[in-house]
């Protein structure tokens, strides 16, 4: 009999309960829409923006020569013997005094206020300043390249921190049931109970100072409920699967099946839940700044651009830019959702545009 | 299907009950900076100086089980032994001073029990309160102070009865009566409780200005009301009273017996928060000193007009566009739907709202509504009619920017359902008994292909009710949002708090009326009709 446990042990898991197959074939039926595929790369490129942002819009070049001194990124590492200088500073100085400098591809930094001669408050669109300045001269665009980075930070951050709980409380509840299971589920209702933007505002009004992980960690802690309820859903529904059958009869340890067998096929519908949640995170993220309790006043967010448009009447390009950007990136994240949601269970089409 | 409803009832009591844990976690977490939220009260000689303000959210309270309780018994015995040590000596004589008559009972009984300095200290402090309980002039008149003061208690110890101050102050109450008013000042702050239970019930204006006159001289916190004070400033005065109170029952009350076993749960933080949420006492707004219920009163129906019309919005146009892309699918009505409908999901509502008040709102451009609060100012000599249209005329756009992406996201789950049903067998058999098209689809298409939308309205309101800060704070409309908004700056706890707690339960209600209702229109949900419906 052990002779037999033994070999039957050794028997390799059926590979029906490996992922890997399954995302290929996920990955090629996402990709093979190009609507999927284009907000895909439209969300890579705010991505791209939120983490390249000192590259591609700041005060100081990316590389310059300068007296004999060579800087290597000056906009990220800040060098002190540049503190006093901005773009326009070392351009003048490598004129008069030989060397050569690369600027970045906008010359201005987000809080970097009225330059000298060239930004003039509340401009409009020019050659200068592509998306206009704000009312304290301010380079909009810029601002919008570093704003990136707040919306991707609390977009991403928020939602996998949300996910981690709310996927172990979740698997904890399925797997476990009994009162642990009804524990949960009165904790997920008593969660879903409050509206979200109520709670995270008063949460955000009371802790009075604010920064960008601050926020990450109350919307994080604050919307763990769905994607909790979903796994939940999902692992008892899985669980009931031949393959976990299968697992069981081999005498696989429980924690085993549930981490190797049952979270991999369940994870579907809760990425998708998750990417929708991103779009969600976000556009908390743009409100609330928006309101004034978000993000600090110096550290540039989209929602805090619109909140300056709402105070300067006329200057359409304050409204325009930040809002179409922020419209544009929920719109590839909710597209990114509806393919993925696709690709994930084929059957649930119709939703589809 | 009763006793489905009756489960789902009694599964709100721990939903219920994590409601109010998790606000009171919320609040205990949060109250870390209280030196911004001081009232500002001017304390009189009588009063405890300091601890108010950690006092007033009850941090002065362990969490959930208080095993030692502080009342006026275990106050008294601290001052007492306080009183041996030369260096606080001075501040207990003061701080038994302050208590006045409800320390008599504790004190004088203790007297012989006491030596030397101590003994001096303590008369020292009786005879400050002798002063309150109208003996000051005996006293000074007696040789031995010590003797008079057993002598006093022998006579008059029978008087400090809770049984006889109650109904002292009940007589206070209901005639002027001048006898039980003087008896009631030789009790002095012992009769306290009585009075506050009675000032809190009490609706007449000339009883309520007798109580609070007693209880303003008794206590040296100046707040009393004049027989003809209006209503609304007399129910302000008990409201302060009550919070007050809440602050410094056990300064001035004795728990005995069954009280004192009681009071190892009530005398805690918990359930001090418990109590205000049962009884809907949400303390004195911190903004501007009136009660959070009745700004809760003002407030809360705008918020609720507003969603109402929002719902109403969102499912009256929801249900007909997502029924008619299904019943069209794929047709260039259902592509421009789905289009149009997918982009209206995805814009951020505060940002419409922006660019409706700034390009309708006539700020420079079409001037088509108004955008600015639910008014125009000067309207109320206007006939009713045109009060209502004017209201109406304000409404469109706040409606609007609170419920598109609702309607947006209905839709597409209505298109969604309907789908699910239209090609169903029975659909078939309704065209073949010869209903027309339109007609299949209206009498049983609809009435199934509705159900997965109708089931979702629980999910709504917490939506609507967070959306309502950002429409009411751009567009001016005095309700529950912007004043939460307005208290966030304030740092007003009790506001929020409330409003948390209040929406919670709100939206609590609303799922299980929304279960309710699903399982009205498809009785499979309850789990005792399944086998029913299978057979």
């Amino acid at each position: 009999m052990r002779d037999l446990l033994e070999r039957l042990g050794r028997i390799p898991v059926p590979r029906i309960g490996r992922p890997s197959g399954r995302v290929r074939r996920i990955v090629r039926r996402f990709a093979s829409q190009p609507l999927n595929a284009a907000g895909f790369v439209f969300l890579a490129l705010v991505a791209l923006f939120a983490l390249a942002a000192d590259l591609i819009a700041s005060d100081k070049p990316i590389a310059c020569r300068l007296d004999g001194t060579l800087y290597v990124l000056p906009c990220i590492a800040r060098p002190a013997a540049l503190a006093d200088d901005d773009n326009f500073t070392i351009e003048r100085a490598v004129a008069a005094r030989g060397g050569w400098t690369l600027l970045p591809p906008v010359p201005f930094g987000p809080t970097q206020a009225k330059v000298a001669g060239r930004a003039g408050r509340l401009g409009g669109p020019s050659r200068a300043h592509p998306f206009g300045t704000d009312d304290l001269g301010r380079d909009v665009l810029a601002r919008m390249v570093h704003g990136a980075r707040s919306a991707m930070l609390v977009g991403f951050g928020s939602v996998v921190l949300y996910a981690l709980i709310g996927i172990l409380l979740g698997a904890l509840a399925a797997y476990f049931g009994g009162p642990t299971d009804r524990v949960v589920m009165r904790l997920i209702e008593t969660l879903s109970s409050f509206p979200s933007l109520f709670l995270i505002l008063a949460v955000q009004g009371l802790l009075g100072v604010s920064t960008l992980w601050q926020l990450v960690a109350v919307i994080g802690l604050t919307r763990w409920s769905d994607v909790a309820r979903l796994t939940r859903g999902e692992v008892l529904r899985v669980a009931t699967e031949d393959y976990v059958t299968a697992a069981r009869a081999l005498g696989l340890h429980p924690l085993h099946i549930l981490w190797r067998h049952v979270l991999p096929n369940s994870m579907g519908p809760v990425l998708v839940a998750c990417t929708f949640g991103v779009a969600g995170a976000i556009l908390i993220e743009s409100t609330l700044s928006f309101l004034g309790f978000g993000v600090p006043p110096p550290t540039p967010s989209w929602g805090q651009l619109l909140t300056e448009a709402f105070g300067s009447e006329g200057s359409y390009w304050l409204t325009l830019f930040p809002g179409v950007a922020l419209f544009a990136t929920i719109v590839s994240i909710n597209l990114v959702g509806e393919g993925l949601r696709e690709a994930v269970s084929p059957k649930a089409r119709g939703a589809r545009l | 299907m009763i006793l489905f409803l009756i489960k789902r009832l009694l599964s709100m009591v721990p939903t219920l009950f994590g409601i109010t844990l998790a606000t009171f976690v919320v609040l205990n977490l949060l109250v870390g900076s209280p030196e911004s939220s001081s009232v500002g009260e001017a304390l009189s000689p009588r009063e405890d100086p300091g601890r108010d303000v950690r006092r007033s959210y009850g941090l002065d309270l362990p969490l959930f089980v208080n095993l030692d309780i502080d009342d006026l018994r275990a106050r008294v015995d601290r001052a007492v032994t306080r009183l041996a040590d030369a260096r606080t000596r001075d501040a207990a004589v003061r701080d038994l001073a302050r208590r006045g008559g409800a320390v008599v009972p504790f004190l004088v009984p203790s007297l012989p029990s006491l030596k030397g300095e101590t003994k001096v200290a303590a008369l020292d402090a009786l005879k400050r309160i002798s002063v309150h309980i109208g003996v000051d002039k005996a006293l000074a008149a007696s040789p031995d102070p010590s003797a008079f003061w057993k002598r006093y208690f022998e006579t008059y110890g029978s008087d400090f009865m809770p049984a006889r101050a109650a109904r002292l102050v009940r007589r206070l109450a209901r005639y002027d009566d001048r006898l039980a008013l003087s008896e009631l000042r030789t009790l002095d702050t012992f009769c306290l409780p009585y009075v506050m239970e009675t000032l809190g019930a009490q609706e007449d204006g000339p009883a309520l200005a007798r109580l609070t006159r007693l209880a303003s001289d008794l206590t040296g916190r100046e707040d009393a009301v004049e027989p003809g004070t209006p209503l609304k400033e007399r129910a302000l005065v008990k409201a302060r009273w009550r919070e007050w109170w809440r602050e410094r029952d056990s300064d001035y009350t004795a728990y005995e017996g069954a009280g004192r076993v009681a009071g190892a749960v009530t005398q805690t933080r918990y359930f001090e928060w418990l109590s205000r949420i049962v009884t809907f006492d949400f303390g004195l707004s911190m903004r501007d000193g009136r009660p959070v219920l009745e700004k809760l009163g003002e407030r809360l129906p705008v918020t609720l007009l507003l969603s109402v019309l929002a719902l109403l919005f969102a499912y009256g146009l929801a249900i007909p566009l997502g029924t008619l892309s299904a019943v069209y699918r794929g047709r260039a009505f259902d592509r421009v739907t789905a289009v149009a409908l997918f982009c209206l999901y995805s814009l951020p509502s505060f940002w419409v709202a922006m660019l409706l008040v700034r390009y309708l709102g006539g700020a420079g451009h079409l001037d088509l509504f108004p955008a600015q609060g639910l008014a125009t100012p000067g309207s109320q000599g206007w006939p009713p009619w045109e009060r209502l249209a004017d209201l109406a005329h304000h409404l469109v756009l706040p409606v609007f920017c609170l419920s598109f992406v609702s309607m947006a996201m209905l839709a597409r789950y209505q298109r969604v359902g309907m789908l699910e049903v239209i090609d169903r067998d029975y659909m078939r058999t309704a065209r073949a008994k010869g209903l027309s098209r339109s007609a299949a689809i209206l009498r049983h298409g609809l009435r199934n292909g509705v159900v997965p939308v109708v089931t979702m309205l629980g999910v709504q309101l917490p939506y609507l009710v967070s959306g309502s800060v950002v429409v009411e704070q751009i567009f001016g409309i005095p309700g529950m949002g912007q004043e939460t908004f307005e208290a966030i700056r304030a740092r007003d706890h009790a506001w929020l708090m409330a409003v948390v707690t209040v929406t919670a339960i709100m939206t609590m209600v609303g799922v299980v009326l929304a279960d309710a209702v699903y399982a009205l229109v498809d009785p499979r949900v309850v789990p005792g009709r399944r086998r029913e419906v299978e057979r």
